[in-house]
């Protein structure tokens, strides 16, 4: 019996010893992970890139501007204190920063660029270059110095920040590349090109529009801005229809394709933004027919808006159920702001198309013909016109149009946000929250 | 170059020859076991080594022990008896054919020396051979708790191994850290190994599915899987907490071992014992909150509080009124009734728990089967608060073989629990009772004419209104609606072989195979107000986890001479496991029941995830004994793991220990009667998690921002993908490298025993999800940066000053001590820190370099002495410090506003548009995080104490948590909606910072201006919804009495005449009944996100502990 025992113990070590010792750490979902691919087309990577650019422009950031731009107001708990200016100094990593770069932010624009370059797809090229420039454009108006250049490159563990006068340049550089890749005769994007759905001719449009906007952007520092904007925008977004508008794209079947804003009010932080009362002041005084697109009349029957920091003895009223609509798509690039644009730019330039310009973009809305045709009336009509639009800040910023009355006891209305902490933490190529003042905004209001 | 140990194993078996076979007549030597007064005693082991022959006592002491006649020679054998709990003996016998009668009286041993312990993974050494400090946990120390989970029963009863229940919910999970933590990337919990079979202690909740990303914030408790074990089944846990010990485990070993050894059959008449408790719990401790201001808000315009005009909730015209949270509203007229909604969800609980349990055997058969079930109804009012537990084992063994004895052990275990919505949730049971104004009666909770559901904040639904967020759930309609299922399905045994292949070889063979499958679902009915939709979720996922484990292990001993012997192990070990998640998310019911996926208007990506891991090993072990005093023991384990990166898929793991037995018990003085000095050296390591090492796009990829706002990467039909936030990297082992030393003493002849131990562990390597710049593209990237040094001391005594037959008394004192430290990771910044864990946007644990492990970093008010800059009247820059004095700035004084200074993200201080008054005399925010507190206790201590007075026994177990901070953000949440006390006693009342608010040092030119502390104060300044935490932080210090039972047995008499049982014990128990405490919250033990984090100490909505009163019978036969 014991040499069987013997017999079955040599079997059994020299059994498990083979079997173990060769293949058994590594092959299939040991040394892969079974649960992520690790390739992606274009197409893929278009659907998510288009997603983040609008998850960036009205998420967090966007209400954040609404109500700093007393558009909208904070009426309980941390909004309230959000209209007070209260931040901590890491509320924008998730919810704008990292935007920029992950998630189909400039990291999978760059590897759409690169993959349609391959092949000479340059339409595909054209739409990622306008949508990176669109994207680090945006972020550098919010945070100024960015890291760009450096940035979503492997090579570098610590990107360090582009003054954000060469970013505008390098966003215009990749506008221009944009709009020569974008005249072409190649097969566009399909469908996953959520909003124009692979209509180049929209897409050039648009990298016009996108242009005379960051001109506008710079033109503190540089007295030729107005002009360029100009000549850009008359390029820009013509249809006065709205068809060529860039709205984000949302549907009203599936939760997860809501209107972000209809998201927040309606379904998961009710009574914590409501109307702005300086908005909505303004509206009541002009007797102006947006008030009810934007708003909702309160339980009292009229529309009333909120002070910054105010939640009692005032009831509010709420977005309007339009605007709150699942389905609603927030206009984020358009028509009346192209219009708008060469209204200014005009105005500025001393070119007598302003009023026109200003007036196309009333036409465009159903509004009656403005006869004033000066800065303020050209500034408060896009402040009323883009409702929710991060651009409102960057006009402010600029022009401190329409006159804005900070919160009480605030000298001002912030204006950049700090380097989130987490950013600063890894990467010591940013050190501190930043300057005071972004480089395209020298002048306080 | 691979070791391949598994073969040299297998030829050393090859060595074994057949004895020579001579005729003879056998030898027979029988006799009976007794202790010391005389009562026989079951279960002694009776062996001659020599010869392989071996035999157990029965039940009435009785044993047979059968030496075959070929190998009766005559020679001069030993005889040698050992028992668990008594002092083994040798004696030595003549083998010659016939009968001979040897009869032993053994006597106890408190210290347990000779005794075999199991020290993992097939080995085992004799109790005063051990290098490191041994923790032992006996069954009865287990029984006594009364604990339904097991891991909670391990609370005090070892120094520096913590443990934590999180909410007092049935089936809740507990975790337990031994000796700090020593990782980053796991939860820092040991691993489980029952009978030599690794098994799953994992944690997961529910609401990790539901696509928020605020995972174990909200959603409901989960169980620990340990808690598929039947308490009543354990024989003994041994911890094994240095990494010395714990390196026969190797990779796995990093945060300890608990072995855990199962009950086993004995040879004897068969036993039945019939465990049946009966228990009501209840929650004793409460937040305190105001019965004075009712619903509204304050009016800054007329500085009258002014009501909601949802008040009252009983007009019947307020149809689908949306009401303020806040109580806020003026003092409520006397004769106005209010309700006590701090106790008013809570009712008396109850606990049914039965096992029996049948073993027994001959002398070459034993068997133990169990049968447990237990019901714990919970302290929550409403049907779905409850968890059972069914629960089998069968553990057998054959003597196939004078050699060679099998054993088999298979455990069956269905749990089935229902939880309540918990936490940072519209829908947690104590948010919305918590919140709800005093005036507001929460019941009914469905409206009388819809049927539908109402809260305070939405007091009158109309009929068309269930697709209307409630703003906080009505804790009623909590308790009774929303359904949270877990149901898993647990089988773990193993198949074992001990088998003597000559008289200095042995080999240990296990085959393990543990098995779970968890069925979980979430169901938040529609008009639910914390769901992503107002028509509610549905989160149903299946979760199965497999592991095998293939464990052997061959010992051969040697004895050089008299004064020299030892031992050499050599062992391979395979492991794998498997996870398996799948499952779904839907949203937006489309009737009002079931909770199924099919009944939901639009769905999320489907969960489908898969994850393997494995683990090759290889180890050898040495031990050295000389003089029979010096024991000295060597080993290495050689560890390849299927997570390592591909460069260095194999590490090693040496250790090394010495025991100095100075004093030997048969040279015992009156003093000392026994004394060992003892210190180990060891390294451990943990394994990575699987696929960090490989550069992936994610599919279902999610948007979200810190408010729930979400959007798929895939939109209209068009799939997206994105690249994964998180960079691939090469990874290693995280290795603990950790000395300790000690003394075990036996004092008085053993009337007292005293252990000590000091230990010094250092962790490098330690994986960390890394922050990254964002900017790269990428937040995070796993690498092996990080250092944590931990060090303490463990203390134990243990007194019996009276051990008469019918009275005895003994005493029991642990104290452990343990600093953890940061060293490393892997950046020169030492403001550097990664969130551990923790809860989102409140009270983030943090490592950060220079800090204890786990770290509260928050914000504060602005404080002298921290170099703080703030903005004058102009705008323009000023250090703080510059305007308090050199005192102010070593005290850190609060800096109090003149009204002019802003802080640098423009807070305006105190002046919002809620005040009406001047913003002078208050604090600004400081608007940068800090660290502010540690929730490490310095010291944890606990006391048990035992008489027994003939058939009487009483007991007790305090047990001591000091220092330490807790972070009580519902007190600081319960401020901004008015209805904690401090904002009714303190709203619009004058105050004087530094006097008689927030008492402490100030400065600033605002200082000693009195102020009134408004709802603009309360809900800005004063409040942890702004980013404000430190004034809520309290100290987590406690003191509990975990344990105090008190039992009699019946015997002999009437009880086995009539009745046929041996004994019947009778037993009443209380546990947790009293809590000394200065935390104003519930109860300093409390962790928001379970056990399934590293962060601990967070306190938020919690579902409160309970005490419980527990009555046992034991009918033993």
């Amino acid at each position: 019996m014991r040499k069987h025992l013997a017999a079955i113990a040599l079997a059994l070590g020299l059994g498990l010893g083979s079997s173990a010792c060769s293949d058994f750490l590594t092959g299939p979902k040991l040394s892969d992970n079974p649960n992520r691919p690790t390739v992606a087309n274009n197409a893929n990577l278009l659907v998510s890139a288009e997603t983040n650019l609008s998850f960036q422009s009205e998420s967090h950031l966007a209400r954040t501007i609404c109500i700093w731009m007393q558009q909208c107001a904070g009426t309980n708990k941390q909004y309230l204190s959000l209209g007070l200016y209260i931040t901590g100094d890491d509320d924008y990593y998730y919810d704008g920063w990292i935007d920029a770069y992950t998630r189909g932010g400039l990291l999978d624009l760059r590897r759409i660029q690169h993959d349609a370059l391959q092949v000479a797809d340059s339409a595909y090229a054209g739409v990622a270059y306008v949508l990176e420039a669109w994207l680090m454009g945006q972020t550098s108006d919010v945070w100024g110095d960015i890291p760009y250049s450096q940035a979503a490159d492997s090579t570098v563990a610590h990107p360090a920040p582009d003054p954000q006068q060469r970013v505008y340049e390098t966003v215009q550089a990749k506008l221009d590349t944009a709009i020569i890749f974008l005249n072409t005769t190649t097969a566009p994007p399909g469908g996953e090109d959520l909003v124009y759905e692979g209509d180049v001719t929209k897409w050039a449009a648009l990298a016009n529009t996108l242009k005379a906007r960051f001109y506008l952007h710079t033109a503190e520092r540089d007295p030729t801005a107005y002009q360029k904007a100009f000549t850009a925008a008359s390029s820009g977004i013509t249809d006065a229809t709205g068809a060529g508008d860039y709205l984000a794209y949302h549907s009203s079947a599936v939760t997860t394709e809501n209107n972000i804003w209809h998201q927040f009010v309606a379904v998961s932080w009710p009574q914590y933004l409501s109307a702005g009362k300086f908005l909505v002041d303004t509206l009541n005084a002009l007797a102006d027919p947006r008030i009810s697109q934007y708003f909702a009349e309160n339980s009292d029957g009229v529309f009333v808006g909120a002070a910054p920091g105010q939640n009692v003895g005032v009831n509010p009223s709420e977005l309007s159920e339009t605007r709150l609509d699942a389905g609603f798509r927030q206009p984020f690039v358009t028509y009346v702001e192209n219009e708008l644009i060469l209204a200014e730019a005009a105005f500025r330039i001393g070119d007598a198309s302003a009023g026109t310009h200003l007036n196309n973009a009333r036409t465009a809305q159903g509004l009656t013909a403005l006869v004033t045709v000066d800065l303020p009336t050209i500034m408060l009509e896009k402040y009323i016109a883009l409702f929710q639009n991060m651009e409102v800040w960057n006009d402010y910023k600029r022009t401190c149009l329409p006159d804005l009355t900070p919160a009480t006891g605030a000298s001002q209305i912030p204006v950049r946000l700090v380097y989130p902490l987490s950013e600063r933490t890894a990467n010591p190529s940013i050190s501190g929250a930043g300057p005071a003042r972004n480089w395209n905004d020298p002048n306080p209001c | 170059m691979q070791l391949k140990p598994c073969r040299i194993l297998a030829a050393l078996g090859l060595l074994l020859l057949p004895g020579a076979a001579v005729a003879q007549n056998p030898s027979t030597i029988s006799g009976t076991v007794t202790r010391e007064d005389g009562t026989p005693l079951a279960g002694a082991t009776i062996a001659i080594p020599t010869l392989s022959v071996g035999a157990t006592a029965r039940a009435d002491g009785r044993y047979v022990l059968l030496v075959p006649a070929e190998q009766v020679h005559g020679q001069e054998a030993t005889l040698s008896i050992r028992a668990i709990g008594y002092k083994p003996e040798t004696r030595t016998v003549t083998i010659s054919p016939g009968d001979q009668t040897i009869d032993f009286s053994l006597a106890t041993n408190p210290l347990q020396l000779g005794e075999v312990v199991v020290t993992g993974a097939g080995t085992e050494s004799e109790v005063e051979k051990l290098g490191n400090v041994r923790n032992n946990i006996d069954s009865s120390l287990i029984a006594k708790s009364h604990e339904t989970n097991l891991v909670t029963a391990l609370s005090a009863k070892a120094p520096n191994v913590d443990v934590t229940s999180t909410a007092g919910d049935p089936g809740a999970s507990s975790s337990i850290r031994i000796r700090g933590i020593n990782t980053l990337s796991g939860t820092g919990e040991p691993l489980f190994v029952v009978d030599g079979m690794p098994i799953d202690n994992s944690t997961t909740p529910t609401s990790e599915f539901d696509g928020t990303g605020f995972a174990g914030q909200q959603g409901t408790s989960a169980s620990n899987r340990a808690i598929d074990i039947n308490p009543d089944d354990i024989e003994s846990v041994e911890i094994l907490k240095g990494a010395a010990a714990g390196s026969v485990y190797g990779a796995r070993a990093g945060q300890g071992v608990v072995l855990i050894t199962t009950k086993k059959g004995r040879p004897g008449s068969t036993t039945y014992s019939l465990r049946s408790s009966f228990g009501f719990s209840d929650v004793h401790r409460f937040p305190e909150l105001q019965r004075t201001f009712g619903l509204g808000d304050e009016d800054v315009t007329t500085g009258v509080p002014a009501a909601d005009p949802c008040v009252p909730s009983s007009d019947p015209s307020l149809v689908d009124c949306e009401a303020t949270s806040d109580s806020w509203g003026p003092q409520l007229a006397s004769g106005v009734p209010t309700y006590d909604h701090a106790r008013e969800v809570f009712e008396t609980g109850w606990t049914s728990d039965n096992t029996l349990t049948i073993s027994g055997g001959n002398d070459r058969t034993t068997f133990f089967v169990s049968g447990g079930y237990l019901y714990d109804r919970g302290t929550f009012t409403g049907p779905n608060n409850h968890f059972q537990r069914i629960a089998v084992r069968v553990n057998g063994s054959q003597q196939v073989l004078p050699s060679l004895k099998v054993g088999a052990n298979v455990s069956y275990a269905n749990t089935n629990g229902s939880f309540l919505q918990k936490g940072s949730n519209f829908s947690g049971m104590t948010l919305g009772a918590w919140r709800t104004a005093p005036e507001f009666n929460n019941l009914p909770y469905l409206d009388p004419v819809t049927e539908l559901h109402r809260s305070y904040r939405f007091p009158n639904p109309s009929a068309t209104s269930f697709n209307v967020g409630r703003g906080y759930d009505n804790p009623f309609f909590t308790a009774n609606v929303p359904l949270s299922t877990a149901i898993a399905d647990r089988v773990f045994g193993n198949l074992n072989v001990d088998w003597n292949a000559a008289r200095w070889l042995k080999f240990n063979y296990t085959l393990g195979v543990d098995y779970s499958g968890d069925d979980r679902l979430q169901g938040q009915p529609q008009t639910s107000s914390n769901t992503p939709d107002p028509l509610g979720q549905v989160v149903k996922v299946n979760i199965s986890t497999t592991q095998i484990d293939h464990n052997l292990t061959g010992t051969a001993s040697y004895q050089l001479n008299p004064n020299f012997a030892g031992t050499v192990t050599l062992g391979q070990n395979l492991n794998t496991r498997s996870l398996r998640q799948l499952g779904g998310v839907g949203n937006a019911l489309l009737a009002p029941q079931p909770f199924t996926l099919t009944n939901t208007a639009s769905q999320l990506p489907p969960v489908d995830n898969e994850t393997k891991l494995r683990i090759a090993g290889y180890f050898a072990q040495a031990t050295f004994d000389m003089w029979n005093q010096l024991f000295l023991k060597g080993g290495l384990r050689y560890d390849g793991a299927s997570s390592f990166g591909e460069d260095t898929q194999h590490a090693w793991f040496p250790s090394a220990s010495a025991a100095w037995q100075f004093i030997k018990p048969e040279r015992a003085g009156s003093f000392l009667s026994y004394g060992k000095l003892r210190a180990a050296y060891g390294e451990v390591g943990t394994q990575p998690q699987p696929y960090l090492t490989a550069f992936t796009f994610l599919s279902g990829g999610l948007y979200q921002d810190g408010w729930g706002g979400t959007l798929t990467a895939s939109q209209n039909g068009f799939g997206g993908l994105f690249s994964d936030t998180t960079k691939a990297g090469q990874l290693k082992p995280e290795r603990t490298r950790e000395f300790e030393a000690g003394i075990d003493l036996g004092l008085f002849k053993d009337a007292a025993d005293f252990s000590f131990t000091w230990y010094n562990r250092n962790s490098k390597d330690v994986i960390l999800t890394v922050p990254v710049a964002a900017s790269t593209g990428f937040i995070n990237q796993a690498a092996n940066v990080g250092q944590i040094h931990n060090a303490g001391t463990e203390w134990a005594l243990n007194i019996r000053p009276i051990t008469k037959k019918d009275f005895a008394w003994d005493l029991g004192f642990l104290f452990g001590t343990n600093r953890s430290n940061v060293e490393n990771l892997g950046t020169t910044d030492s403001s550097f820190f990664i969130s551990y864990g923790g809860a989102g946007g409140f009270a983030i644990a943090v490592a950060q370099v220079g800090q204890p492990i786990g770290a509260f970093r928050d914000y504060d008010y602005i404080r002298c002495g921290r170099g703080k800059t703030i903005l004058d009247a102009g705008g323009n820059p000023v250090n703080v410090d510059g305007l308090c004095n050199a005192t102010q700035n070593s005290q850190q004084a609060l800096f109090i506003n003149d009204g002019t200074f802003q802080n640098e993200n423009n807070d305006p201080g105190n002046t919002g548009a809620a005040a009406n008054h001047s913003s002078a005399g208050y604090p600004l925010l400081d608007p940068a995080s800090r660290i502010v507190g540690d929730p490490n206790p310095s010291w944890t201590a606990s006391f048990r104490t035992g008489f027994r007075y003939k058939r009487w026994s009483l007991s007790a177990l305090v047990d001591m948590r000091h220092g330490g901070v807790v972070y009580n953000g519902t007190r600081g949440a319960l401020n901004s909606l008015g209805t904690s006390k401090e904002s009714g006693d303190l709203r619009y009342k004058t105050v004087t910072f530094g006097q008689n608010f927030l008492a402490g040092p100030v400065a600033g030119p605002g200082a000693g201006t009195p102020v009134v502390l408004d709802q603009g104060w309360f809900q800005n300044y004063y409040t942890t919804f702004t980013f404000l935490g430190v004034p809520f932080y309290e100290s987590a210090s406690f003191t509990k009495l975990r344990e105090v039972s008190i039992g009699y047995s019946f015997t002999g008499g009437f009880i086995s005449r009539s009745l046929g049982f041996s004994s019947v014990d009778l037993r009443a128990a209380g546990r947790n009944l009293f809590v000394w405490t200065d935390y104003t919250g519930v109860d300093p033990e409390t962790n928001l996100a379970g056990a399934e984090t590293g962060a601990r100490n967070i306190d938020w909505f919690n579902n409160p502990q309970n005490r419980s009163f527990v009555f046992t019978v034991t009918l033993n036969r």
